[in-house]
């Protein structure tokens, strides 16, 4: 097991390096300069944005830059943040307690939804309540999360006035962002899990068991459920690294002060440092995200081995 | 307000405390699955009526153009000369106490004044802290830090005599070497990065005894007293402060303002706490000591349609940057108050490329201007929040004249056949003009801001002849392509609360079409816009700049198009906030700001 754990660690640091790789010259590609954008509004010249350029490293051949960016990010280093100019790092942990909260808000909002409408779909098969899941979850998925976002605005917080619509004061702020970033989610497991338990459900030993006189919650819950959630538990794995992806426009909906926000608004003002660093953070949680997914495997089925 | 969250809060925890048995938890899913469906019949329902995500009142849209306080704003002759300041004022003095939340865009980056970032730094920084001089509501430089100032004869020295009694936020006095430091501070080109460009023509600053300071320069400015030293950049910050807190200062904010910093979240909220110690002479407030208000908490909100969805639940008191469609819909609403500044800093145009075909003749420059019109653009994209303006300079600044409009290339679509005649474009099928095979075709560039100005000139131009193809890119890609002059024409706005904007517009635009425009017409241009930076008394600049206008006009390198107006919406329990008049971006001054 620990062999498996080092061995898949080490396996992740090119998908990290590859994805830091492919940021930073994307990020350069696209057209945008960073000083041109700090001094809209002030008349400087030519000389003088050259000069900024040079304080802040950006005269350099991209090559240097990105051999000075790994160097740097290697040490722990992300530099400093070309608009705050505060470092990078710190920039980026004020925030990220805030998004993993709500990505973690999501998932469960999507495992609640997802699993409680997926296994109804799948006892009920065949039933009103199995086509009303399967339309429900195929309109989850279709939905854009800003344009859902705004409606649950609209809905519970003016017209109804229930919860506020903005904001990261109380728990109370949490509820809509979490639900406009897990519905799509659970559209996906309530899927997931209804084919799943199917397909298990149609294998022997449930009918052994049905035959010893089992009641039916007990072999859905107790027999059925465990294995039919492995395929399930991948596709929240993969769903929580795209839930991060999620918060960047439900953050900026909800006023959410979290990483999202802070990306999207680096993206805008070319903050270079500060996007690299970014999407490190998230890829590196993405990786290591999906590690931990395949350790459970074995904790839910000691038959997977990675030898 | 605290009714919504403590209900918000009580929902959460209700669905979270108790543990479930399965078969709770089979009815729950069930109710739930109800829910769900029922919510999203609703949703889709809503999706059908995509107008607005906020509620349709019929009072509200019944109302006769409501938009009086609008309309008022969007006048530039009342703006400039009836001196009467948007904001409301109670002849009662306001409430003390309490919290007043303002709903921002977008956060700042710093909070030091001569370190980095932009126009979204100001809007805290006003309040935390002050300038030497300052603008009242009609633009007129008046005191802020100094009792008084003067101009040597040949305008090129400067002094102020300070304010005695000022200290800053940590207890040091605001004396003449405390504000040599800070001045020296800003002009320094390795530090101040907001605003040494403009200081550059600064070539010393000296103290002269404790509470006079002067300012030589090597040519005299009269943009410098209105745009650096009343500007945010010139504000004066405490050398212990910047010492103490060293590259931290700029989250530290250590002034004499109205206000102190008392707390900064990232993303979130700047909290701003009053300043007991507070004392102005600025007779734009009505209260010369500490604000009213114990704490102002500016929050950020970036999506436009959840900040207003804020501010009608209450969560927050101030929208400061209402979309034009928000506040059409709500001025005349009893809940709220809608506050205009009067005066402008903005300039929209748009911007030939006057080098390549089909804009380096200049009849279809002519052609293209008199099929345009900006009226339907005021009206209908941006609901009157703009003010048209046949100039290059922004309502109410010297140089802004009503002949203007008489020099510029009225709407009128016959004479613009007439001039793309002359010029050799004929009429073909289709529509589209064609010369020696060619189609008439442009390449219009803008960004999502003006996408909807766009799409209307679009309509006007092709009446004539022109096929125009329209590209919106996102702004920094937009500023970063321009100097490939790959497009024909672009939508172009400048801020700067001077008229030296056509100054700023030319020598700062490196990279857009106008800084292509070098024939003897170009030259003259640019020396009279030099020409009227020397000269200090308002009346000797205006031709100047009046002069300088007709030339780029003339010449049709640009087509004037609207200055923007600033509107901020508040509840209506908020009384006294004032707009400042500085006019680079929507700033707020709470000192007689009060809830009630």
């Amino acid at each position: 097991m620990t062999r498996d754990l080092l061995r898949r660690l080490v396996a992740t640091v090119p998908v990290v390096l590859g994805a830091a790789t492919f940021v930073f010259f994307m990020l350069h590609l696209v057209p945008g300069d960073p000083v041109d954008l700090m001094f809209m509004h002030s008349p400087l010249t030519v000389e003088d944005k050259e000069r900024v350029r040079h304080q802040l490293g950006l005269d350099q051949p991209l090559v240097v830059q990105y051999v000075q960016f790994l160097g740097r990010a290697a040490t722990g280093d992300l530099g400093h943040s070309i608009r705050s100019q505060r470092p990078v790092i710190e920039e980026i942990t004020n925030r990220l307690p805030r998004t993993l909260e709500l990505a973690v808000a999501g998932v469960l909002v999507g495992l609640l939804l997802g699993l409680t409408f997926g296994v109804l779909a799948a006892v009920k098969q065949g039933t009103w309540l199995d086509t009303l899941t399967i339309v429900s979850a195929t309109l989850g998925v279709s939905m854009p999360s800003f344009w859902l976002g705004l409606m649950l605005i609209f809905l519970f917080a003016l017209n109804l006035g229930w919860l506020p619509a903005s904001g990261a004061d109380t728990w109370g702020s949490l509820v809509l962002p979490a639900f406009a970033l897990g519905l799509a989610v659970s559209a996906i497991i309530a899927r997931m899990t209804r084919s799943s338990l199917l397909e298990v459900l149609r294998l022997e030993y449930i009918t052994a068991a049905r035959a010893k006189g089992l009641s039916e919650p007990i072999i859905v819950g107790q027999h059925a459920l465990k294995n039919a959630l492995i395929p399930v538990v991948t596709i929240v794995g993969l769903q929580f690294g795209n839930l991060l992806g999620g918060a960047f426009v439900i953050e900026t909906v909800f006023a959410w002060p979290g990483v999202g926000q802070l990306a999207v608004q680096a993206l805008m003002s070319r903050d270079y440092p500060l996007v690299q660093g970014i999407v490190l953070m998230v890829s590196v949680i993405f990786v290591v995200i999906n590690l931990g997914i395949d350790m459970l495997y074995r904790v839910l089925d000691p038959r997977i081995s990675y030898q | 307000m605290a009714d919504t969250t403590d209900a918000g809060h009580d929902s959460l925890e209700a669905g979270q405390g108790r543990p479930l048995t399965r078969r709770q938890m089979l009815r729950q899913a069930a109710l739930g699955l109800t829910l769900l469906v029922g919510g999203t019949s609703l949703l889709v329902g809503c999706q059908q009526a995509p107008t607005s995500t906020a509620p349709q009142k019929p009072a509200e849209s019944s109302k006769p153009a409501g938009a009086s306080k609008l309309g008022e704003a969007a006048k530039p002759a009342a703006a400039a000369s009836t001196q009467a300041p948007a904001a409301a004022k109670p002849a009662a003095p306001g409430k003390v106490g309490g919290t007043l939340i303002v709903g921002r865009k977008e956060d700042a980056s710093s909070l030091d004044p001569q370190n980095g970032g932009g126009l979204l730094n100001a809007f805290p920084i006003i309040s935390l802290y002050e300038s030497l001089i300052s603008l009242d509501q009609q633009g007129q430089i008046v005191p802020s830090l100094t009792e008084s100032y003067s101009w040597s004869g040949d305008n090129k020295v400067l002094t102020l005599k300070l304010r005695s009694g000022i200290k800053f936020h940590d207890g040091t006095p605001v004396d003449a070497q405390a504000v040599k430091w800070s001045l020296d501070r800003t002009r320094d080109p390795e530090r101040g990065k907001t605003s040494f460009a403009d200081w550059k023509i600064v070539s010393e600053v000296q103290a002269q005894g404790t509470d006079t300071v002067s300012l030589t320069f090597q040519q005299p400015s009269a943009s410098f007293l209105v745009v650096s030293l009343a500007g945010f950049g010139g504000s004066i910050v405490s050398k212990a402060g910047v010492e103490k807190f060293g590259a931290e200062f700029q989250k530290q904010a250590v002034g004499t303002g109205p206000f102190t910093l008392k707390e900064w979240v990232p993303g979130d909220h700047i909290t701003l706490a009053k300043n007991p110690n507070y004392s102005t002479l600025r007779k734009l407030f009505k209260n010369p000591g500490a604000p009213l208000l114990d704490e102002v908490s500016l929050r950020v909100i970036p999506e436009d349609q959840t900040r207003m969805a804020a501010l009608e639940t209450g969560q927050i008191h101030v929208d400061h940057r209402p979309t034009p469609r928000d506040l059409k819909r709500l001025a005349g609403d009893p809940r709220f108050v809608i506050i205009s500044a009067n005066r402008y800093a903005a300039v929209r145009f748009l911007n030939f490329e006057i080098t390549k075909p089909p804009f380096d003749d200049i009849k279809v420059r002519q052609a293209f201007s008199h099929a345009v019109d900006p009226t339907p653009i005021v009206d209908k994209v941006w609901e009157g929040s703009v003010v048209r303006n046949f100039n290059m300079v922004p309502p109410g600044h010297p140089g802004h004249s009503p002949e203007m409009e008489k020099v510029g290339y009225s709407f009128d679509p016959t004479k613009a056949a007439r001039l793309l005649d002359e010029a050799g474009w004929t009429a073909g099928s289709g529509g589209t003009r064609t010369k020696d095979g060619k189609p008439l075709e442009i390449l219009f560039w803008t960004y999502p801001e003006m996408e909807g100005d766009a799409q209307i000139i679009l309509n006007q131009v092709e009446r004539v002849g022109f096929k125009v193809k329209i590209e919106s890119l996102e702004y920094g890609t937009f500023r970063s392509r321009l100097k490939d002059a790959v497009p024909n024409v672009i939508t172009m706005s400048f801020n700067r609360a001077d008229s030296s904007v056509l100054w700023s517009m030319y020598t700062w635009a490196q990279q857009a079409p106008i800084s292509r425009w070098k024939d003897d017409n170009a030259k003259k241009f640019m020396a009279l816009v030099e020409q009227g930076d020397t000269i200090t008394d308002p009346a000797k600049r205006a031709p100047i700049y009046l002069q300088a206008q007709k030339l780029m006009v003339e010449q049709a390198v640009v087509v004037p198009m609207y200055s923007d107006g600033y509107s901020i919406v508040a509840r209506k329990e908020v009384k006294d906030l004032l707009l400042d008049t500085s006019g680079l971006a929507q700033l707020v001054l709470f000192n007689d700001a009060s809830l009630g």
